[in-house]
């Protein structure tokens, strides 16, 4: 399957890393690749949690930081300010993320078969 | 011992002649000409950057061939790689450096590495992973590490024997808000105690 990337499109390549990995391009030693996954796995797991406290405040009747937990209002206000500087990336990063570890999951198959997560 | 086909493409009739005569100075190299190009086992292709047109032509080969290329060039930025690779590069040499014995070891990697990517292009796409998630979470304030840089400070104190009224004090956050980080970060990353959460810590190079 072609990935069809175009040169400035997306800074993600999770589709070009799933094609690697199915066509046998991409193999990548199980140690250093499930090191890599359990790295995505964690920045997919705090890219949906800060996803989620950016949805929570988008459906905020009256959106009054002050009015916020001080831990909160710091989530908050990065959530909400980041996603001012690059609209839509949390999004995308959660869609893109799966794509690098099941690219990984694959790559990692090929030097240890039968070596499952 | 049969020879290995290589077809060549340069942008500049420099580079084309240079390169020639760096493949016909090999003996396990035989070099096709442009129109036997679908014969060859491994394609080198030399640009001075990857522009729009190069990548299209590489797009062809990759569709109506896919023999793997050995791709010379200039400089590359992270995307134009994620793009070379896609078209079946599988080595990259920089102009500046390479030389007939270079050339000669990537065109012989290529042909023998059965479409599988060596390890330093493997290296490059692992660093685009590293790259991409810094460009996610470092807007957030959060990091890798999966601590965020106020739980960072309260660990690095905490491992520095200070109590919370001290941590309190140095970072100039409330006695409350101090305990709420230190329950936060014990909670989500599921220790027991502080001393748990300092060790973790250590432990995993965050502190």
């Amino acid at each position: 399957m072609a990935a069809d990337r175009e040169i400035s499109s997306s800074p993600f390549a999770g589709e070009l890393f799933l094609t690697l990995a199915t066509e046998g391009r991409l193999v990548v030693d199980t140690a250093r690749a499930n090191e890599v996954i359990e790295g995505l796995e964690r920045t997919l797991s705090l890219a949906r949690a800060r996803l989620r406290v950016l949805k929570i405040w988008q459906h905020v009747p009256a959106q009054r930081v002050d009015d916020l937990p001080r831990e909160l209002a710091d989530d908050v206000v990065d959530a909400v300010f980041a996603d001012q500087l690059a609209p839509g990336r949390l999004e995308q990063a959660v869609e893109e993320l799966p794509k690098y570890i099941e690219a990984l999951r694959q790559a990692r198959r090929k030097v240890a078969p039968g070596d499952i997560a | 011992m049969e020879q290995i086909r290589v077809a060549l493409q340069a942008s500049d009739p420099l580079s084309q002649a240079g390169l020639a005569s760096y493949l016909q100075a090999r003996p396990e190299l035989l070099l096709v000409r442009q129109a036997d190009r679908a014969e060859a086992k491994v394609l080198v292709v030399s640009c001075d950057r990857l522009t729009g047109e190069v990548v299209a032509t590489l797009r062809r080969c990759a569709a109506e061939v896919g023999t793997p290329v050995v791709l010379v060039t200039g400089e590359i930025t992270e995307t134009e790689l994620l793009t070379a690779v896609e078209c079946r590069v599988v080595a990259i040499l920089p102009r500046a450096a390479v030389t007939a014995e270079r050339l000669a070891h990537s065109v012989l990697a290529a042909a023998n590495g059965g479409g599988v990517m060596p390890p330093n292009l493997v290296g490059e796409l692992l660093k685009h992973i590293e790259r991409l998630q810094r460009d996610v979470l470092t807007p957030n304030g959060l990091n890798a590490s999966g601590l965020t840089p106020r739980e960072i400070d309260v660990l690095r104190l905490m491992a520095d024997g200070l109590d919370t009224n001290e941590i309190a004090g140095e970072l100039c956050y409330s006695e409350r808000t101090v305990k709420n980080v230190i329950y936060g970060v014990t909670h989500r990353l599921k220790l027991r105690n502080r001393s748990h959460a300092v060790a973790y810590a250590l432990r995993a190079g965050m502190i």
